[in-house]
């Protein structure tokens, strides 16, 4: 009989205990079954659970191992994977209505490098539908209705990952598969308090994976730690022919080197202090506490400010007009009245009337801010910040930034540099970690983003932190 | 028009052509309240409001333009609060085009979207 802390250990730990044979995968893997069906059931975390393919793969596993035979830390690990990635003969119905029966004959990329790996998967997890792709307004925009914050049941868990915030947050898997087009690892990894890594633009395939923006979709590890979030990396990264922007094999290759990251030349941190207009306090302060947590650790720490210029306008229309083309047929068949989400109904239509001028010059200024971007690691190996203005918020509110509830000038204009939109926009490498909790016990996170290709500094500094600090310990009492 | 010569429906076609462009054209130079007062557009524009602060004519038209173009390909769909959220929505996408626009680029500035050919 496992304990329920077994639940909550790291990937690593998981895996060593694998190794070692004090654990058992197929008993890990009908705990985590048991707990999915229950407590997952109650935070509408998943959309279909795996239970035969769970239960073969961990067979496999054990077998292996007992036969000598070790594919490495994820061998005999359980995990779920968003529902917009396929997973051969089960349904991937990217969270959306007009897809709820869909089935692939064929794996994703990712899909098959954690077969290769021994990964055990539960289930696919809950997600807004298409991932916001045409928009949203609130979080009960899922075929599966909204997902439930472990930390408080009536918050939300911020999207579009939201069943993999909460899978990794509730002990439901060690970790989980999510996607990120403009914030949607590293917000409901803030807001549920897991270690969520959203990695270099073209480091992990997408190949077999719903498409929002071909520009600015990635996909990637939300877990207990920075040092989990980097083995499940170095399992999934790589070029792949399939997918038209993986990285070449001419770009440095990700590779994890877990040495002590106290190690090694000391981290120039730069803490910036202006991407919110507005940041509740307490966020802010956590941010502050980490910084004297990083210097106590050696690393050389400054406040700095990000470059103006419209990155979140560039982000969001980008997204917008990608995402136009990549549902032109639920738009044109106007299948897209079956979404569940008022905006999302609509918005196609009038994403529709932007026009090729109008894409290209994004794209143009795009470039520039990229290089405005890439010029603050010239000084600073990393930049960090709160990685949301606020802990979760209430399931029942809605976005404020609607387009559709009004015309008034919206509240992003006002954080035009805020750090999720930035570092999706400009393909930067970027991870949360929980850093303290709200006086509501709600969780915070901050980010950590590096430059282009150099995710190996952002794992670093995370784990530099989490070596100091307990904050990623700590879990929801369900 | 099947009963129609083909020489007529040809001839009514460029015509039908060359009206069409002169809406199109009107529609990108004219503001709204001109534009009304030609009655070159059908559709109705009854949704789209005073024109909110921050945006210019200029602007504003180029909403009223966008708006006027989906109700003639989507208006059937739509009911009355869905165009309203629409236009809405049409706004806010312009602000942030204003926004980029302000941006200033050069003619050789590439975009971000450049084909790159691996060997």
């Amino acid at each position: 009989m496992l304990t329920q802390d077994t639940y909550f250990m790291s990937v690593r730990a998981l895996g060593e205990a694998i190794r070692t044979k004090r654990i058992s995968p197929v008993e890990l893997t009908e705990g985590y079954l048991e707990r999915c069906r229950t407590i997952g059931k109650r935070l509408n975390a998943f959309v279909t659970l795996t239970p035969e393919l769970a239960l073969r793969q961990a067979r496999d596993a054990e077998a292996e191992i007992k036969a000598g035979k070790y594919r490495g830390p994820l061998h005999g690990v359980p995990y779920a994977v968003k529902d917009l990635v396929a997973v051969k003969d089960y349904p991937t119905t990217w969270g959306a209505v007009p897809y709820a029966h869909q089935s692939f004959d064929y794996n994703a990329t990712v899909i098959e490098r954690l077969n290769a790996a021994g990964a055990v998967l539960l289930g696919k997890a809950a997600m807004i539908e298409l991932a916001g792709g045409l928009g949203y307004s609130s979080g009960m925009a899922s075929l599966t209705g909204p997902a439930h914050n472990p930390w408080n049941p009536e918050c939300w868990t911020c999207g579009s990952s939201s069943g993999s915030g909460a899978i990794a947050a509730a002990g439901l898997a060690p970790w989980a598969l999510g996607s990120d087009t403009r914030g949607s690892i590293l917000c409901p990894s803030s807001w549920c308090g897991v270690s969520g890594l959203r990695p270099s633009f073209g480091r992990v395939s997408r190949y077999g994976s719903m498409a929002i923006a071909y520009s600015m979709d990635k996909l990637g590890p939300m877990a207990r730690t920075a040092d989990d979030c980097a083995l499940v990396l170095n399992v999934i990264a790589g070029h792949d022919p399939l997918d038209h922007d993986s990285i070449g094999s001419d770009s440095p290759a990700f590779v994890y080197e877990d040495t002590d990251p106290n190690h090694g030349s000391p981290l120039r941190i730069g803490r910036l202090t202006n991407v919110y207009e507005k940041a509740d306090p307490e966020a802010e302060k956590a941010v502050d506490e980490a910084c004297r947590a990083f210097e106590a650790a050696g690393a050389k720490v400054e406040s700095c400010e990000f470059p103006d210029g419209p990155f979140e306008e560039a982000a969001e229309l980008t997204i917008l007009m990608e995402a136009a083309s990549a549902f032109d047929h639920l738009v044109h068949s106007g299948k897209c009245k079956d979404l569940t989400d008022p905006l999302g109904r609509i918005n196609g239509y009038a994403s529709e009337q932007f026009s090729v001028t109008d894409y290209l010059h994004v794209q143009r200024v795009r470039l520039m801010l990229q290089r405005t971007a890439d010029s603050m690691f010239d000084r600073y190996s990393v930049l960090i910040s709160p990685s949301q203005p606020t802990a979760a918020q209430p399931l029942s509110e809605k976005d404020p930034d609607d387009p559709g509830a009004h015309n008034g000038p919206r509240k992003f204009h006002l954080d035009r540099r805020a750090p999720d939109g930035v570092s999706s926009l400009c393909g930067l490498p970027a991870i949360s970690v929980p850093c303290g909790f709200s006086s509501k016990r709600l969780p915070f996170g901050m980010q950590i983003m590096g430059r282009a290709l150099d995710d190996a500094v952002v794992l670093r500094a995370a784990r530099l932190y989490q070596s100091h600090t307990e904050w990623h310990t700590q879990h929801p009492s369900l | 028009m099947q009963n129609n010569p083909p020489s007529e429906q040809s001839s009514f076609s460029r015509r039908l052509f060359g009206k069409n462009a002169i809406v199109t054209a009107a529609m990108t130079i004219l503001p709204p309240a001109a534009l009304a007062e030609t009655g070159a557009i059908s559709v109705s524009v009854q949704h789209l409001g005073a024109k909110p602060e921050g945006l210019s004519d200029d602007d504003w038209s180029e909403v009223y333009a966008r708006y006027s173009n989906l109700l003639r390909v989507y208006g059937s769909r739509l009911s009355t609060d869905e165009k309203r959220r629409l236009i809405n929505i049409l706004t806010t996408n312009q602000r942030m085009l204003v926004s980029i626009r302000s941006f200033e680029v050069q003619n050789g500035d590439p975009s971000a979207c450049t084909l790159r050919l691996k060997v």
